[in-house]
């Protein structure tokens, strides 16, 4: 090995701590993005698994908007003899074990399958026994052997379910012994049955989901023009790409925010590399002087990043690994709650996951170490340029370089008003904000401190003013942790406000919105999307309770045709209901009046947002008439869902669908004291035959804002790392700055300094730099906010949100940068206080 | 030979203009040892910066063996000064992250000599400084005297033609920088390389072939009549 490699690898082996803590903080930006990144794609692989299994080896389906008739696949069958079909219906359903679990209930042809997917092959199952017990017992139905297992069930036992509110019973009748590890994943939760059995158990007489067909392209066209209106055939992959669509911008935001964790953790590489330059200024001044060209220098110094790099980045991939396990939960529940229900929860280790882990941590290791590294290589040789004339250098350009983060400042904000939808872009462009700080802060540090030194001196003494006035004096090394602390306590500050501005936004929607007295419908599978239904008797019934003056009533269904999601609202509304414009082809009286009379739609802003609809567009949906064309009258605000919603009067919605189910009621009750009694009634009613919720308004305005809690876990946990990543900055920052004063502190303790003043200096100097950098965040906090909430959130989804300004976040962001700064500070300070004067006097 | 021709050098710190030598002219014979004089402040370890290329003067030139040093970039200077410069320093300036034998061994990696032959050749030169049994020890872990023997068979390890020495006794004890100056003296001669020497010490004398001093820019030449 090189001896000037060596020799470099020395400086860390003497430094050991800080070698490690820098490690771990490259490690856990690298962690954060492969958990994330793993978490994102295995949540996709699980709905590919599920859709490749459930399509099985299809390429087309014919499907309408919701269920068609099953006499189709006799025509069908009968008219185009050379393709081969299969008949599915396919519904969500709960498990009813301890914890009740939305799983996919599968009626097939046993016959028609053996072309589709080979769940009834002979090795799968005891074929003749179990096929005949499947289409002749009552509710009769099959599971995998993984099923079995996971939920303890053997053949001739009784599955308890519960189907859009209503509880059955099935008889478990077989077991497929299934061996494929992809087969095992998908069909662990998914129960098969006989289609007759399937249509009998959910009440869907002669009704199908779809009819999957092998056909070849050119035949397609001749099905299609045979097909009644409203039925359509689509390529049997539209519905995993449609499922992708759908939660693009939610992965993406997470994939974005997860970059974060990168940023914060290459100011941290950043942050080690730059001292281990100053630290070793004089020694590298010396390779120069004995002959070590400048570009020797800045190789060595790229190399020992790279080294750091790989280390790093190879830790940071295993503890991917692991926090990917757990974040796919958190992400499988944010998509179950917001989008639809995804099964497979197994993290899916994908090879491009790790390499985009390994390239960006090395490259992200590389590209912090650049400058350190050009820095290195312009030490003067010999011993000319000694630290005090570098630090009266830095103080000297403090207000240059002031101006030049100002200039940064504005060209990031300017940058971010270039209307790109791209949001990796949109995020790109917070870093020259953050560089723009960072080149504040020399300034800033010396402001302060000038400001602050007559009070440090007043409170603590002698003790006090050494303490501040130690800040300026190593303004090259304190300027670093400081930006480095306060970018993350920005990050910090800006994703809290935009959450918290987020959720009032929301609770202030739904306060506005959810003004009937009680809210009923059956249990959802998506807490988003009232997809459970019930029947017409369930409205009679409500009606006829003493106390209900007038009701709400609505329908929401989602159309997934040929890729493409359309999430109707239909729904007969009270006046007090109207919703909220964003922007209107009339005056809002004439809005809704037209809405009630004509055949018009509302649709929400994030539809408007992603299908580029302004009011007076016109908008084609596909019907059970086939496709209408609408004109859009208004945009409304709507936080409910990002995918968009189509909002249709309820008698428009009844003309072009043949569907005269429900998804939910809202009552108004005359009498205020009633709510309770009236909300009771209707549950005797109804409970017997159907699993009804009924909650009053507050409780349903509760549980959405727990929904909407439980959504942004994630985001929690995304902040937490990055603020665990900056925490790892500073306390190596902090430990480097205080543990290279050792020979400073044993002349002091020399002269006379007491152990318990020393630990005092040590302790309100790294507080001192808390409180700066915890000031400094304020400003950076509040314009991420900013850029988060009027910027990246309408970029991701279309939703306008206030911002709320919350005083809590910015105190909050003080708080925690001196505490961090403190902690950071305690161990050096022990150490120091502990260490005898004269070894370090000898050792330095 | 080193010639310096119309030397300037000037310092602007702010304002102020600190002008350390200006239109110095001397040339410095090969194979001869130079002793430097003057007071502090008065330019010799501008002027061994100057000459060694760690530094570089705001007019004149320095010629060193017919090489125009002031016209050569950052790259060359360094280039030229890891094979003809060997640098004695006042506070001995080993690295402290190699070990003794590592600290010699790399100036010779440095020109790309790296081998059991520079080994060898490195044990030889601790041999004859004295520190043979030292070779695998840390830098922090010697004397100082015994860290200035190290620097010094550092500077002669890859035989540079040229020694320049800054104070190299002026972190010693009498008797420990006599010892070292002695060392000098032997390895040099033995060598025959051109040393320039800034020191305040008039112990050095007897070690100087040309005694120089260094007063307001001027410099001053006078033989060495104690003779050696």
């Amino acid at each position: 090995m090189k001896l000037i490699v060596k020799s470099g690898l020395r400086y860390y082996q003497k430094n050991l701590l800080q070698l490690f803590l820098s490690i771990l903080g490259i490690a856990m930006g690298v962690a954060v993005v492969v958990a994330i990144d793993l978490a994102n794609s295995s949540a996709i692989r699980g709905f590919d698994i599920s859709m490749e299994t459930i399509s099985g080896k299809a390429n087309y389906q014919i499907r309408g908007n919701e269920f068609v008739d099953d006499s189709l696949l006799g025509y069908i069958r009968h008219s185009f003899p050379y393709i081969k079909t299969a008949p599915i219906l396919e519904k969500y359903i709960k498990l009813n074990v301890n914890k009740p679990i939305t799983i996919t209930f599968l009626g097939l042809d046993p016959f028609s399958e053996r072309y589709f997917r080979n769940y009834f092959n002979d090795a799968n199952l005891d074929f003749q026994n179990s096929i005949v017990k499947l289409m002749t017992i009552k509710s009769a139905v099959i599971v995998s052997n993984r099923f079995a297992h996971k939920y303890n069930f053997k053949v001739g036992d009784s599955i308890a379910i519960e189907v859009d509110g209503v509880n059955k019973k099935l008889y478990l009748c077989g077991i497929l012994n299934l061996t494929n590890d992809e087969q095992q994943k998908s069909s662990e939760n998914l129960i098969l049955s006989d289609i007759a059995i399937a249509q009998d158990i959910f009440g869907l007489k002669n009704k199908i989901s779809r009819i999957d067909i092998i056909a070849k392209d050119d035949q397609v066209n001749s099905i299609q023009n045979f097909l009644p209106k409203g039925v359509n055939i689509t390529q049997a992959d539209n519905r995993a790409s449609a499922g992708k669509n759908m939660t693009q911008s939610f992965r993406t935001n997470l994939t974005a925010m997860s970059l974060l964790s990168i940023i914060v953790g290459m100011f941290l590489i950043y942050n080690t590399m730059t001292f281990s330059v100053v630290q070793r200024r004089q020694y590298l001044g010396l390779l120069r002087s004995i002959g070590v060209t400048n570009n020797e220098i800045f190789r060595l110094i790229i190399s020992e990043s790279i080294l750091l790099g790989i280390i790093g980045t190879t830790i940071g991939m295993i503890a991917g690994i692991f926090l990917g396990n757990f974040l796919i939960k958190l992400v499988t529940n944010t998509i179950n709650d917001m989008y639809f229900v995804l099964q497979v929860q197994d993290v899916n280790i994908s090879t491009f996951s790790l390499i985009k882990g390994i390239l960006l941590g090395i490259f992200a290791t590389i590209l912090s170490a650049i400058k350190p590294a050009k820095e290195a290589a312009n030490v003067p040789a010999g011993i000319v340029l000694i630290r005090s004339s570098a630090e009266t250098g830095l103080i000297a350009k403090s207000s240059k370089m002031m101006v030049y983060g100002f200039i940064f400042i504005v060209l990031g904000v300017a940058f971010l008003f270039i209307p790109i939808k791209n949001i990796y872009i949109s995020y790109l462009g917070m870093i020259p904000l953050m560089i723009g700080f960072s080149l504040i802060t020399p300034k800033f540090i010396i402001t302060m401190i000038d400001l602050i030194l007559p009070i440090f001196t007043k409170l603590f003494g002698s003790i006090g003013k050494m303490s501040a006035r130690g800040i300026k004096e190593n303004l090259s090394r304190t300027t670093i942790s400081i930006a480095a602390l306060s970018i993350a306590l920005s990050a910090a500050i800006g994703i809290g406000s935009m959450v918290s501005s987020f959720r009032q936004t929301v609770i202030d929607w739904l306060n506005y919105r959810l003004n009937a007295d009680i809210y009923a419908s059956v249990p959802t599978n998506v807490s988003r999307f009232n997809d459970g239904t019930f029947p017409e008797w369930v409205i009679d019934s409500a009606k006829s309770i003493n106390g209900v003056v007038k009701m709400n009533l609505y329908r929401e269904l989602q159309i997934n045709h040929k890729g493409k999601i359309y999430h109707l609202l239909a729904s007969k509304v009270q006046p007090q209901n109207f919703e909220r414009f964003v922007e209107t082809l009339y005056d809002a009286e004439t809005v809704w009046k037209k809405f009630r009379t004509e055949e018009v739609l509302l649709v929400s802003e994030s539809y408007a947002f992603k299908n580029n609809i302004r009011p007076g567009d016109s908008l084609t949906i596909p019907t059970d008439q086939g496709y209408k064309t609408f004109q859009v009258i208004a945009i409304y605000y709507d936080y409910s869902s990002d995918i968009g919603l189509i909002f249709i009067n309820m008698n428009v919605f009844r003309k072009y669908y043949n569907d005269k189910l429900y998804s939910g009621i809202g009552l108004f009750v005359n009498d205020s004291t009633q709510v309770d009694r009236v909300a009771e009634e209707l549950r005797e009613k109804v409970s017997p035959k159907l699993h009804f919720l009924v909650r009053t308004n507050k409780s349903l305005i509760r549980s959405s804002v727990e929904v909407f809690d439980r959504t942004f876990i994630i985001t929690d946990v995304l902040q937490l790392l990055a603020i665990v990543v900056s925490f790892i900055g500073i306390f190596s920052a902090m430990m480097a700055l205080q543990l290279e004063k050792s020979r400073q502190f044993a002349i002091l303790r020399a002269n006379g300094l007491t152990p318990i003043q020393l630990w005092k200096h040590i302790i309100y100097q790294t507080g001192l730099m808390g409180f700066i950098s915890g000031l400094l965040a304020i400003p950076l906090g509040i314009l991420i906010a900013y850029i988060l909430i009027n910027i990246i959130n309408t970029r991701s989804f279309g939703w306008s949100i206030s911002y709320y300004f919350d005083s809590i976040y910015l105190i909050q962001a003080v708080i925690v940068g001196i505490i961090s700064a403190i902690l950071a500070g305690i161990y050096p300070a022990i150490k120091m206080a502990n260490t005898p004067p004269a070894l370090s006097l000898r050792n330095d | 030979m080193i010639e310096l021709k119309n030397l300037t050098k000037i310092y602007n710190e702010g304002n102020n203009s600190n002008i350390v030598m200006q239109d110095l002219n001397y040339t410095f014979l090969e194979s001869k040892i130079y002793v430097m004089f003057g007071r502090s402040g008065s330019g010799k370890s501008t002027l061994l910066n100057l000459i060694s290329g760690i530094d570089t003067p705001t007019s004149g030139k320095i010629i060193i063996n017919n090489n125009d040093l002031s016209s050569m970039n950052e790259l060359h200077r360094t280039l030229f000064r890891r094979s003809n410069i060997g640098f004695i320093f006042q506070f001995f300036n080993l690295i402290p992250t190699l070990t003794v034998l590592e600290n010699l061994l790399l100036p010779l990696e440095l020109v790309g000599l790296v081998g059991s032959k520079e080994i060898a050749k490195s044990r030889e030169l601790l041999d004859s400084v004295g520190l043979i049994n030292k070779e695998n020890i840390f830098p922090d872990r010697l004397s100082g005297g015994e860290q200035q023997r190290v620097a010094i068979a550092r500077a002669l390890i890859h035989e540079p033609k040229i020694i320049l020495a800054d104070e190299p006794t002026g972190n010693l004890d009498y008797e420990t920088g006599l010892h070292i100056i002695n060392l000098l003296d032997k390895l040099i001669r033995k060598q025959n390389k051109t040393m320039i020497m800034a020191t305040h010490s008039r112990e050095v004398m007897g070690l100087a072939d040309k005694i120089i001093s260094l007063k307001d820019g001027i410099i001053t030449e006078s033989d060495n009549i104690i003779g050696n």
